[in-house]
């Protein structure tokens, strides 16, 4: 199998953009992408876009607008949608232009402006069936609630736990340049905060942001070892749930992510994700997701994810940090939060996170999710090529 | 799986279908460009050692919308959407172009109309019928000038699947194996300002990656199945692909070549003029050469079709393009 590397990494700041469109962010994350990777627009093989349901910015194929400031035209280029998961799948795409033998060189990018959409949860709840779901008020926020409750009621979990998700979230996004919320909050100011949706709370919940990332892919030439930016894909695991919540065995456990996950370690050959990754960045629209994705991706046994909160093992200087970034949390664009999940998990690779860097990574793990919590894709990067 | 929210009428268009397409528990990718991206995906999938047998769906319910709307939204909310452009009216402007730069006429490209919609008689899975002779298809309703009804795609309800297999595996799983000798896409500007609008040099650029990765030249091709948008837009295909110079292709058709007993027999199956699941419909092209290679066309079969390409399209203007080339 032919060995794929991260070479070059590109984000926008998160956060209400109002002085740039959704071109021009693509623009300003593809540019800082090509200029980590030193490379030119020309040695760009072919573009992978990772775009959000059309819906949300009301156009029928940005992908087509934006094949400019892509670096895209005369090239090879296609756009992936999955929701929520969009920038990891796009990424998992550009790996296979690379490790096809196909391309050396592939750009993936993602971009999402957020606030084009009046009223986000009113459109996440046309996601749902318009005959068996969309009546019951479901959209992003009270999907993840129903999970929550579940986790509660099945497995003990509290909302102080879940409290102690977003404190860590906030800390650790003081020291994000790119992220969109930089606030220090407590466990009592959480608890204290208004209810969306219980037992989600405001504080539970991330905001509404514009932003855009992306990355440069290579293989051959252009990755060579011992460049400083040089992050090797050596595993992916990616799989779907049904459409329908009711048809889940439990909400609150992403069977189909442990399935994703279990792909990822044989892919990476690892054997025990706890001691052999330094950090993971896991995508967390609502404190509840992350819990849900430490169990999934197999940090801690089923349920016991609120007991590993409490030890402290997810802390910065914990066992296995996570979320150094502060995550969805604190910086939701969308459609591209997957693909800023495996921006982030490069950049510790590559050692690059200044202030939110953990030390010695070799491993590190990028997690997401999609659609109605249906797809779920794990990616592992690390300093070391894995095959052979 | 490659399908478009907007059309489905579903904000995420995948969600209700990736179970029903087999995706139930297992790696699931959705294109939103057209079917044979999708079939692009698959193989890339299978190149790259990640699967070895890939399942690629594409489908479109045009008929939950109105696709006049539905296409205006693929125009920037700044520029071009406020001029009232769809995709109907944005093929004229292309088919304007290209008749009067090379003097083609109603008549020249009425013979493309008739072709498609005679062989559709031959395949049951047409959708549109109109009565192939000169008369109808030149009195069709005018849309937007110069095209008429007969001139230009329809839009349909449908759903296409391919089974990809690696090498090794396929020839364990079946005796009749279609293989795919290459492929290639690329894209176009975006804005009809930025482009000659009588090329379209997207697709020139996919074709010449499919034949480089081939090794096959235009002149080995027996049958083509093609996504032009309008029969106009099949003459520019044609000139793209290599079939023939820039503003010929009219020769070419007027001479008999692209019908179904002809050298080149285009379209055999009638083409997206009678029946168009938009997304689809590129990768019904690719299942429909897979038939011919394999023998198995029944009434539209081309005698002794080996080799065949097919084409895809996405974008306004046709500015996306993907060319697969197969044989038996």
């Amino acid at each position: 199998m032919r060995n794929v590397a991260v070479i070059g990494t590109g984000q926008t700041r998160y956060g209400r953009r109002r002085d740039v469109d959704l071109a021009e962010m693509v623009l300003e994350a593809v540019r800082s992408a090509l200029k980590e990777a030193n490379i030119s627009r020309t040695e760009v093989g072919a573009v992978i876009l990772g775009f959000p349901p059309d819906a949300f910015e009301g156009f029928n194929g940005q992908e087509n607008w934006c094949a400019g400031v892509a670096a895209a035209i005369n090239k090879p280029y296609m756009r992936i949608n999955t929701g929520g998961s969009s920038g990891s799948t796009a990424f998992t795409v550009g790996y296979n232009h690379v490790a096809s033998g196909l391309f050396d060189c592939v750009l993936v990018v993602c971009a999402h402006r957020v606030s084009d959409t009046p009223a986000t949860q009113y459109l996440f709840n046309t996601i749902f069936d318009p005959i068996y779901e969309r009546q019951f008020a479901l959209n992003t926020i009270s999907m993840w609630a129903l999970a929550a409750q579940q986790h509660m009621a099945n497995y003990g979990t509290t909302e102080e736990q879940m409290a102690q998700v977003s404190v860590s979230c906030h800390e650790n996004a003081l020291n994000n340049p790119y992220a969109h919320i930089r606030k220090k909050v407590t466990v009592d100011e959480v608890m204290k905060s208004k209810v969306l949706s219980w037992p989600l709370k405001l504080l539970d919940s991330c905001p509404r942001s514009d932003g855009a990332s992306a990355v440069v892919l290579a293989s051959g030439d252009k990755a060579r070892s011992g460049s400083d930016n040089l992050a090797w894909i050596c595993g992916f695991g990616s799989s779907s749930d049904g459409y329908f919540l009711g048809d889940r065995e439990e909400i609150c456990y992403r069977q189909h992510l442990a399935i994703a996950a279990r792909a990822a370690y044989k892919m990476a050959k690892i054997e025990n994700p706890k001691k052999e990754i330094q950090v993971a960045e896991l995508a967390n629209p609502f404190t509840i997701a992350e819990l849900m994705a430490i169990e999934a991706v197999g940090f801690c046994k089923k349920g016991q994810s609120g007991k590993f909160i409490d030890e402290g093992i997810a802390l910065l200087r914990g066992e296995l940090p996570i979320n150094p970034s502060g995550s969805t949390l604190c910086s939701n664009p969308i459609g591209v939060g997957a693909l800023t999940r495996i921006v982030e998990a490069a950049m510790q690779v590559m050692g690059k996170c200044d202030r939110r860097q953990v030390a010695n990574v070799e491993t590190a793990l990028a997690e997401t999710s999609g659609g109605a919590i249906q797809f779920g894709t794990v990616a592992i990067l690390g300093k070391e090529k894995r095959f052979h | 799986m490659a399908a478009q929210d907007v059309v489905d009428g579903r904000s995420l268009a995948d969600q209700l279908s990736v179970s029903a397409a087999g995706g139930y528990r297992k790696k699931a990718v959705r294109v939103c460009n057209d079917g044979a991206y999708g079939l692009v995906v698959g193989c890339l999938e299978i190149l790259s050692g990640q699967s070895d047998i890939v399942l690629v769906t594409a489908w479109s319910k045009c008929s939950e919308g109105n696709m006049n709307i539905v296409t205006n939204l693929q125009f920037d909310p700044f520029y071009l959407r406020p001029v009232g452009f769809n995709e109907i009216n944005s093929l004229a402007l292309q088919a304007a172009r290209y008749a009067e730069k090379y003097g083609v006429t109603d008549y020249d490209a009425a013979r493309i109309s008739i072709r498609n919609f005679s062989n559709g008689q031959l395949n049951p899975h047409a959708q549109r019928k109109i009565e192939p002779n000169e008369e109808t298809i030149l009195k069709a309703k005018v849309l937007s000038s110069p095209l008429k009804e007969s001139d230009v795609c329809t839009y349909t309800d449908g759903a296409c699947s391919i089974l990809l297999a690696s090498d090794q595996t396929a020839s364990k799983l079946t005796d009749q194996v279609v293989r795919i000798y290459g492929f290639g896409w690329s894209t176009d500007s975006y804005y009809p300002g930025d482009r000659d609008l009588s090329e379209i040099p997207s697709l020139q650029r996919a074709a010449s990656q499919a034949y480089k990765a081939s090794g096959l030249a235009p002149a080995k091709i027996d049958v083509i199945e093609n996504c032009g948008r309008s029969n106009y837009h099949e003459m520019m295909l044609l000139e793209e692909l290599g079939f023939c110079e820039k503003g010929r292709a009219n020769d070419l058709i007027s001479k008999g070549t692209t019908s179904l007993d002809g050298r080149l027999p285009t379209n055999p199956s009638g083409g997206i003029m009678v029946s168009n699941p938009y997304v689809a419909s590129g990768l019904v092209r690719t299942a429909e050469i897979a038939l011919q290679v394999s023998g198995s066309a029944e009434e539209r079969q081309v005698n002794g079709a080996k080799i065949g390409l097919a084409h895809g399209t996405s974008g306004p203007f046709m500015q996306s393009n993907c060319v697969v080339i197969m044989g038996a």
